[in-house]
């Protein structure tokens, strides 16, 4: 797997098949070094498990919190692409916390 | 019948000092009027400032009541009421497909969407400390019910069991997000 791609698969809890809570995401984040790819200009792929039944806004929120606040929505999806191959899809869950990250920069800026 | 002497003999040493005492109190009456007045200025002020900020928190809820939680209550209950549809949901046999799984799972994060969308966010800017309360219980009701339905060992058409990891947490955290609207002070 290439060196800019995040496999969600090395960051599941045992046994589960979903990515819940912020507490979890923020673990994600810190361990896929996810901030790091925002600054380089290669694109960057992140793999959700093909057996996966859901990813929560709550933890996409703040698995994606800084890069997001860093490039903004468009600037996000140009950098980041997603394999998304199993039954669920991600993308009304993503583009919820985004819309949530971007929401809450917004009031305190 | 006449007084006994010693009755009558005046101790004038006695009648000096309490003569001294009384004029160094008469000497303290300035002192005494000084301090009433700042214990009067200080509480004056404390009452000025109390009735202020009652006022204040006073406004503050009569708007929160006019424009944040009257005009969305009926988002409070539909939120919860259309949760507890997820028993219909629920295949009575027990099998369920991914398919199943999946989708109850959309449909809580869609109520969830939809009620932060027409009640949490709207806390946000008015009532800052009631946002982040109300924002966590509801992110940690979604977290909940989505893990239970992960957990393919549970027996979800159990009722008692649905009572236990289901419906209970959604009556609980309906109580907690009416306390904390309850307990809103401005």
């Amino acid at each position: 797997m290439p060196n800019n791609t995040i496999n969600l698969q090395d960051y599941r809890t045992p046994g589960s098949k979903v990515f819940t809570g912020r507490d979890r995401g923020e673990k994600v984040r810190k361990s896929s070094k996810i901030d790091f790819f925002a600054a380089e200009n290669e694109p960057s792929t992140i793999v959700v498990p093909e057996d996966i039944r859901s990813i929560n806004p709550s933890f996409l929120e703040e698995f994606l919190v800084n890069v997001v606040t860093r490039l903004g929505k468009v600037g996000f999806f140009a950098k980041f692409k997603f394999e998304n191959n199993g039954r669920y899809k991600i993308d009304e869950d993503l583009n919820e916390a985004i819309d949530r990250i971007l929401r809450e920069e917004n009031a305190l800026a | 019948m006449p007084w006994p002497d010693c009755l009558l003999q005046i101790d004038s040493s006695k009648i000096a000092a309490a003569s001294s005492g009384w004029t160094s109190l008469t000497g303290l009456a300035p002192l005494f009027a000084l301090l009433t007045s700042i214990a009067n200025l200080l509480l004056a002020t404390y009452v000025f400032d109390y009735t202020r900020r009652k006022n204040e928190s006073d406004t503050k809820i009569k708007w929160f009541l006019e424009l944040v939680y009257s005009p969305n209550k009926e988002a409070i209950w539909a939120f919860f009421n259309n949760l507890q549809t997820i028993s219909a949901r629920i295949p009575q046999d027990g099998q369920w497909t991914e398919d199943q799984r999946i989708d109850l799972m959309n449909f809580i994060k869609g109520e969830e969407s939809t009620f932060r969308q027409e009640f949490v966010n709207i806390l946000k800017t008015v009532a800052p400390q009631t946002y982040t309360t109300v924002d966590k219980a509801v992110d940690s009701l979604t977290t909940t019910l989505t893990e239970t339905l992960d957990n393919d060992e549970l027996k979800l058409e159990n009722p008692k069991t649905y009572s236990r990891v289901i419906a209970g947490p959604i009556l609980q955290t309906r109580g907690e997000i009416i306390k904390i609207i309850f307990e809103y002070r401005g």
